[in-house]
């Protein structure tokens, strides 16, 4: 049977079935994830996987009192019993006057895949095996390439609301990824790269393992630097992960609720003149549209349309992201912010697609503007970012900068600010704004940030 | 569910184009979540999350497929997709399949909940997210926001593997949070605390939510009274509770086979040898009745054990799954986790700890003159393939001349896995209620319930990421 056509007739199903399920004034919202994995090691497939797994959530509102409950047993009694269990969720608390569920208009569903679905497995498992050999051929110091891999998952998203009114999306990545360890004498240090792309010619094996075997290798040597207060340059893969983290701080609810930085911060010129953070879902990368990828207007997992938004411009702080309980609390236009990760996790609201504007300059014109400082080229965990407060420190991987140029590697320090002080002191926004990270649902040119605390071994 | 003898003949339907070993995990976890946020009842979530895995080792390789919906029919497919996997790869021929299997053996009842949380008013467990509410905000008037969160879980799983091993059990856990918001003069600072064990709704007799929530409201508290935590490399004392985090991160993770196995451990090869200091011995224990890591049974099935992972400073045991077994040629040793039927299974944690030693913690804080004392950590994470670590540290203090002087906050602890262990010079003799040191580790099998609580200990040096 023809790929596609069989996909359109289960579509038709799923949407007869999540309306049906929505009859009587509930929202039912669908999740589902197909995916093949491939991991080879040491010249074999070590690791091969296969899964698909779907499941919904039913919401039923009584009065201003909103419940959920969801299953992954997709029939229409469970759904319906879902619904009661929600309803019956909802007797259980106080009412809120944000509490509502949106009246989505009208029947669309919008297919992001590109084309019909080819069989990769076969070419998967070359790709995972090539990919370790090119890893171990780049460099003789390359002592265990941990993980070459390869993945393609479709996921699909639906929402259908009490009016009759239906949304879905389905979208394919296709990903390619290399952890190595190289080491010299007694010195051990990795590195990791991945690429996702919209269709498997679309992953270059090349650049995953040059980069991934090239961000061990520049660990090699390095020092401790001195404490103290430096002028820092981060790279995409270090500023992207810091703003990232902060995202929840750009929440509508906790906002309003005085638990994020950023409360009472609303249109205040908090950030630097060169900080502009927009989430567009129709923007550049991988999350958002790519060429060919028409698809219709872009919603979130309650069926609320997500226009693009400015989160940050020139430095002002302009537009949180809202749930529609958010938004309706504010007394704000919705802007279909609320997702869940899973059928069992509570909706939130996150960007889609947010990039911070790229600049001209490249992170090497940033380096010499620095002059002396810091080049961090890696964070590693950010467990101690407080939202509230704005306060972060990470462990971090990066270089000295001597001259305008990049110098002596440095490893076992830490950067340390706060989330104002940050975007504050941004002076400097490169052009490397990365468009392939399916996974960062906000990403960052490098960046250079006038002073942030560095803590080391001296 | 299904009879054991279906199980058996997918078993076998499975191993019959090749393969060494092949295991079934089905799942049904039945969940509430309520969360009492801003002075309102605001969220009540439950629900069912069902599944199947199917997985077969074939000498080191794993093929792992899952669905979710568990059916008969979904099983089957399951099973012949497996033989159609395996059958496509060279050489090996199909394992033995195992004729029937045992019945499973009965729950060792100290594992099930005095007081089923299902079984009890769902208007007792709202009561719960009040009573911690005004705990916090009768703390103090600049305690502006308070979220009280319960989470109750119960997993049933059926697991039957081609070594005859048939088991059904049930995981009943509860997670409940605390998290406070203090504002003074345009400060804002928060403070937070889980406490969760592997129990019934008996455990809020251990610790109520006034407790909790009080400890929530006065960490948030404390910030505001405190410094920027300073730079620089220096000792420090990390207490009970959450401070297990420091070994779970440095240590832990590195002795799981998941990565020794396949030599991206700096503890792969050294096995036996010194790799601490005498005064640190540390188990890996997942039989400890009501803690939030154990079970009766680990996910291939397996008895739990505890397992001695380092004895007075020599490496004695890794954690080994079967997957590991087939890798290291070692035994698995009942640790093999995973967050869901969407993971294949693999060597993880359960609660670990380091065991106590004969000081008191106080006399671990006068032996250092110029240093960080953490009493409350966040979370971490590591790189088990070269020991680099870091840490949140929620609440600290510095000890200056042998004494805690003032509040800090702000820093991250970080170092290397494999240095940092052998800097642990001091251990406490008070381990406290592993409860306050339970939390939800993410792994390659996802995120599974574990403990990490610990004595005292001092680390002779650390690098502590401030900003002063």
């Amino acid at each position: 049977m023809n790929a596609a056509r069989d996909g359109s007739a289960k579509a038709v199903e799923l949407e007869e079935l999540l309306l049906a399920a929505a009859a009587g004034g509930r929202e039912v919202s669908y999740l589902e994830k197909s995916e093949t994995t491939i991991r080879a090691f040491r010249g074999a497939i070590a690791e091969y996987g296969v899964a698909r797994s779907a499941g919904a959530v039913v919401r039923a509102l009584v009065g201003d009192r909103l419940g959920a409950a969801y299953t992954e047993r997709l029939a229409a009694g469970s759904l319906a019993a879902a619904g009661d269990e929600a309803e019956a969720n909802a007797r259980s608390l106080d009412g809120d006057s944000g509490n509502a569920l949106y009246d989505i208009k009208g029947r669309n569903r919008f297919d992001l895949r590109s084309g019909a679905r080819d069989e990769t497995t076969e070419p998967g498992k070359e790709f995972a095996l090539e990919l370790e050999r090119r890893c171990y051929a780049l460099d003789p110091r390359v002592k265990n390439v941990v993980d070459a891999g390869y993945a393609e998952t479709e996921y699909a998203r639906a929402v259908a609301g009490a009016g009759k009114g239906y949304r879905e999306e389905r979208r394919r990545v296709h990903l390619g990824y290399a952890y190595v360890v190289a080491g010299e004498a007694d010195e051990t240090v990795n590195g990791f790269h991945y690429i996702s792309a919209p269709s498997f010619e679309g992953l270059d094996l090349d650049v995953i393992a040059r980069k991934a075997v090239g961000k061990a290798i520049e660990k090699l040597g390095a020092a401790e630097p001195a404490s103290g207060q430096r002028r820092v340059v981060l790279s995409a893969d270090a500023a992207g992960p810091i703003l990232e983290a902060f995202a929840t701080a750009f929440s509508g609810e906790l906002i309003q609720k005085g638990k994020s930085v950023l409360s009472g911060k609303r249109g205040q010129k908090i950030g630097g003149d060169l900080f502009t953070l927009i989430d567009d879902p129709l923007g550049p990368g991988i999350r958002g549209r790519l060429p060919g990828q028409a698809g219709g207007e872009p919603f979130d997992d309650e069926g609320v349309p997500s226009p693009k938004l400015h989160i940050f411009r020139e430095g002002r702080f302009e537009s949180p992201l809202h749930t529609l309980y958010s938004a309706r609390r504010g007394g704000e236009e919705p802007n279909g912010r609320a997702f869940r990760r899973n059928v069992d996790n509570p909706l939130f609201a996150e960007p889609i697609n947010a990039y911070v504007h790229p600049g001209r300059a490249s992170p090497e014109d940033l380096i010499d503007e620095a002059g002396s400082g810091i080049y961090v080229t890696e964070i590693e965990g950010l467990a101690s970012l407080n939202t509230t407060s704005g306060d972060f420190s990470a462990g971090a991987k990066g270089f000295e900068i001597v001259g305008g140029k990049r110098g002596a590697a440095l490893r076992n320090f830490t950067i340390a600010g706060n989330f104002l002080e940050f975007i504050a002191s941004i002076r400097g926004v490169a052009d490397d704004l990365r468009l392939d990270a399916w996974f960062d649902t906000l990403r960052s040119p490098s960046l250079l940030i006038e002073s942030l605390a560095i803590s080391g071994r001296k | 569910m299904f009879s054991s003898d279906f199980l058996a003949s997918c078993i076998a339907t499975a191993l019959s184009k090749g393969g060494d070993y092949a295991d079934i995990f089905i799942e049904s976890t039945s969940s509430l979540l309520l969360v009492r946020d801003d002075q309102k009842l605001k969220t009540a979530l439950s629900g069912l999350i069902a599944g199947v895995g199917l997985r077969v080792i074939s000498g080191k390789d794993v093929v792992y497929l899952y669905a979710s919906d568990p059916t008969e029919n979904r099983l089957r497919e399951l099973a012949a997709s497996m033989a159609e996997a395996l059958g496509s790869r060279s050489g090996r021929a199909g394992g033995s399949p195992i004729e029937a299997l045992p019945p499973s053996p009965e729950r060792d009842p100290r594992f099930r909940p005095a007081l089923e949380p299902a079984a009890i008013d769902r208007a007792r467990k709202l009561d719960l997210l009040g009573r911690a509410d005004s705990a916090m905000r009768s703390a103090s008037p600049l305690i502006v926001q308070a979220t009280a969160t319960y989470d109750e879980s119960r997993q049933k799983v059926w697991i039957a593997t081609s070594e005859g091993r048939f088991v059904e059990d049930e995981r009943t856990r509860i997670m409940f949070y605390a998290n406070s918001v203090a504002v003074r003069d345009g400060l804002r600072e928060r403070g937070g605390l889980g406490y969760g064990k592997s129990l019934g709704f008996e455990m809020f007799e251990v610790r109520g939510p006034e407790e909790i929530g009080k400890e929530a409201a006065e960490s948030a508290l404390l910030k505001l009274d405190a410094e920027q935590a300073p730079s620089g490399t220096m000792p420090v004392v990390i207490e009970n509770g959450f401070g297990g985090v420091i070994f779970h991160e440095a240590c832990g993770h590195a002795l799981e086979a998941t990565s020794v196995a396949d030599d991206a451990s700096v503890f792969a090869g050294k096995f036996g040898q010194r790799i601490a200091k005498e005064c640190v011995s540390a188990v890996d224990d997942g039989t400890i009745v009501g803690e939030r890591g154990s079970a009766a049974f680990d996910d291939e099935g397996r008895a739990t054990r505890r397992n001695l992972l380092i004895d007075k400073g020599i490496l004695n045991s890794y954690l080994v799954d079967r997957l590991g077994q087939a890798k290291m040629g070692i035994p698995a040793n009942g640790c093999s986790r995973r967050e869901s039927y969407r993971y294949a299974p693999t060597s993880r944690m359960s609660n670990t700890y380091i065991l106590p030693g004969p000081h008191k913690t106080q006399e671990l804080i006068a032996s250092v003159d110029q240093g960080l004392y953490c009493s409350r950590m966040g979370g971490g994470s590591v790189h088990p393939s070269t020991g680099d670590f870091n840490f949140a540290v929620a609440e600290a203090w510095l000890i200056e001349g042998g004494k805690l002087t003032r509040p800090v906050k702000g820093a991250s602890l970080i170092g290397k896995g494999n240095e940092i262990l052998m800097n642990i010079d001091m251990v406490a003799d008070d381990t406290g209620d592993l409860g306050r040191g339970a939390g939800t580790c993410g792994s390659s099998s996802g995120g599974v319930p574990n403990t990490v609580g610990q004595p005292a200990i001092r680390v002779a040096g650390l690098v502590v990421g401030g900003r002063s």
